[in-house]
């Protein structure tokens, strides 16, 4: 029998504890995959999750994320949630209570405050301060004439989205992501994020989105990726390698492929996942750099750091 | 509406022109509830569009979903594809999007569609009278628990449109739009604007598109699946079946169809409960020939 555990991204890794709390207590791989990501949506210090989590280009941050749980493949997302923090459990409660697995916008507000969820305000003094520096870097002095979102639209108008993006938010993204397995076997894989910094408002990555950047499956193995989310929405990255897991290629295997397709596109930005297969095996994946993840099981201490794979371009 | 599309393939256009112009002419037609103007709304009376269009050379693609107050989602999605660097913008960011395109703002409701909802009101609050306002229903709605409340509902309309082709150069696209399920939780996205969900394609192997229950597509990447299956060298035929099975094994409430080719031009069609049949039309044809596809029952 594998040993309850949970593995995580960088950000989740002071957090980590507080699932495997739950998984000592007999809780579910859902359960302690939740707790972990409300910790750390939570924290302020996290980066881009939760409260604190960077702003799109209007100053607003809004979050997405998702839940999947691998015994019954249901799932809950949301995204462009802004005045909430919880989001992972707002994803969860729409996989327990709504009819539907995604809700988007003041939709996902509506249904969090019908959930009784209490409202946070996600700014900070910090995503102030990064607003404010890479608004200064990015459009110089402000005219005198500022007119705030006129602004920004005229801009990206005159400047060409891509070439406006590309400039500002290649190497920003910080999500989180969580992938539990309980004493009954089941996997649980959670992502929170608040998207890629300064990010068109309404844009949606592959965090909420089941298949791009969370799947799982306990026939086969449960998947969570971060990195330039437009690329993973184009491959169904996360489906496509607990499919080939499926398909017998192993887990060091299907990672290979599903970033060799990535490579493929030929596009800027990288991608990293962390992955689990059905026996317990863990691994993380990199297109473009070394690669860690961070594990912890009920019968260690706290997280321990553990090398993935670097899948180069051929 | 095929011919749209099919006058362009005649000219030598692209298949995503083609996809394009065909969904145009559906999502402008009126009497058409499930897709674009007179597209049935959601739960507080807002008609939210969703839309992905898929490119099979690049493996590029655009999407919107729950945005308001634009008549051509499958238009704005193509833009998101074509200037934007995302593939995927919601609510009312994606209106601000169109806004910044320069597309025209429009009211999608027309007269059958607020009597729709006007007799669902009616039907579903007894007591109703001019002083509830949308909290109301939105209370309603939690009371009775959204689940039970969107089984009673389950079985009305969904009527999403899917279009997909081929050009001469042996590029394929594929297209989905939809108004999504009538009187959806507001903000509900369906599997029409997720990519692998609602709608793939590549060049190599062939295309799939998606319509029913769009939640259980989501929950198995259906079109993506299909795409796999028939790289994996199932038949377009045994590839929707297959997926049809996926399906069923959710064991969920709700239908699902789709409607997949491959590479060779193979059409296929297959639904979870009942018979299905698609569309067929090439540059030689006259109109649009009625296919049968397949039943996958449980």
């Amino acid at each position: 029998m594998v040993k309850p555990f949970l593995i995580g991204t960088r950000n989740a890794s002071p957090h980590l504890h507080v699932g495997v709390e739950t998984l000592r207590n007999r809780g579910s791989a859902m359960d302690a995959v939740e707790a972990a990501v409300s910790s750390i949506e939570e924290s302020p210090e996290s980066g881009n999750v939760g409260v604190g989590g960077s702003p799109n280009i209007l100053g607003i941050t809004q979050l997405d994320a998702s839940i999947m749980d691998g015994r019954t493949l249901r799932t809950g997302a949301v995204g462009a949630v802004s005045k909430y923090a919880n989001a992972i459990s707002i994803a969860r409660k729409v996989m327990e209570e709504s009819p539907h697995v995604l809700l988007v916008g003041d939709g996902a507000h509506r249904f969090a405050k019908a959930m009784g969820f209490k409202e946070w305000d996600l700014s900070t003094e910090r995503t102030q301060t990064i607003f404010d520096a890479v608004r200064r870097d990015a459009f110089g002095d402000l005219p005198d004439d500022f007119r705030g979102k006129e602004y920004y639209v005229e801009y990206a108008r005159n400047q060409r989205l891509h070439e406006w993006y590309k400039r500002l938010s290649d190497d920003q993204q910080g999500t989180t992501n969580v992938v539990g397995m309980d004493a009954d076997g089941n996997i649980c894989v959670g992502v929170s994020t608040s998207g890629t910094s300064l990010k068109f408002p309404g844009r949606l990555g592959d965090s909420p989105i089941i298949g791009a950047g969370n799947y799982c499956d306990n026939r086969f193995g449960g998947v969570a990726v971060t990195g330039r989310g437009e690329l993973t929405i184009r491959l169904l990255s996360a489906r496509m390698i607990v499919k080939y897991m499926e398909d017998g290629l192993g887990l060091e295997g299907s990672v290979t492929k599903a970033f060799k397709e990535v490579h493929a596109l030929n596009e800027f930005g990288g991608i990293q996942c962390i992955a689990v297969d059905r026996e317990g095996n863990t691994i993380s994946g990199s297109t473009r750099a070394e690669s860690t993840y961070w594990y912890m099981d009920v019968d260690l201490d706290g997280p321990e750091e553990r090398p993935g794979i670097w899948v180069k371009a051929d | 509406m095929l011919q749209y599309g099919i006058g362009i393939l005649k000219n030598g256009g692209s298949a995503m022109d083609a996809v394009e112009a065909a969904i145009r002419a559906v999502e402008d037609n009126p009497m058409d509830s499930g897709v674009g103007l007179g597209g049935t709304p959601n739960l507080l009376g807002v008609p939210q569009m969703d839309a992905s269009i898929m490119d099979g050379k690049t493996m590029r693609t655009g999407a919107v979903a729950a945005l308001e107050g634009y008549r051509n989602a499958i238009s704005v999605a193509k833009k998101v594809l074509e200037v934007s660097p995302h593939v995927l913008i919601v609510g009312p960011g994606a209106a601000l999007f169109a806004k910044i395109m320069g597309f025209e703002e429009s009211d999608l409701l027309t007269d059958r569609s607020r009597r729709v909802y006007r007799s669902f009101l009616e039907d579903t609050f007894a007591d109703l009278d001019d002083t509830y306002n949308r909290d109301y229903y939105l209370e309603h709605v939690k009371n009775s628990r959204l689940r039970e409340w969107y089984a009673k509902l389950e079985e009305a309309h969904q009527g999403t449109v899917n279009v997909m082709a081929m050009d001469d150069s042996g590029d394929i696209c594929s297209g989905v739009s939809t108004s999504g399920t009538a009187l959806k939780f507001p903000g509900r996205v369906g599997d029409s604007p997720i990519i692998g969900a609602g709608n793939y394609c590549d060049n190599g192997i062939g295309a799939a598109a998606c319509t029913g229950r769009g939640e259980l597509a989501i929950r198995r990447s259906t079109a993506r699946t299909i795409i796999s299956y028939m790289e994996n060298g199932m038949s377009v035929r045994e590839a929707c079946v297959q997926a049809m099975r996926d399906i069923h094994s959710l064991g969920e409430t709700g239908g699902m169809n789709c409607i997949a080719f491959d590479k060779d031009g193979n059409t296929m069609s297959a639904a979870t409960r009942r018979e299905s049949i698609h569309y067929y039309m090439d540059a030689d044809s006259e109109k649009p020939d009625e296919r049968k596809g397949v039943w996958v029952k449980t």
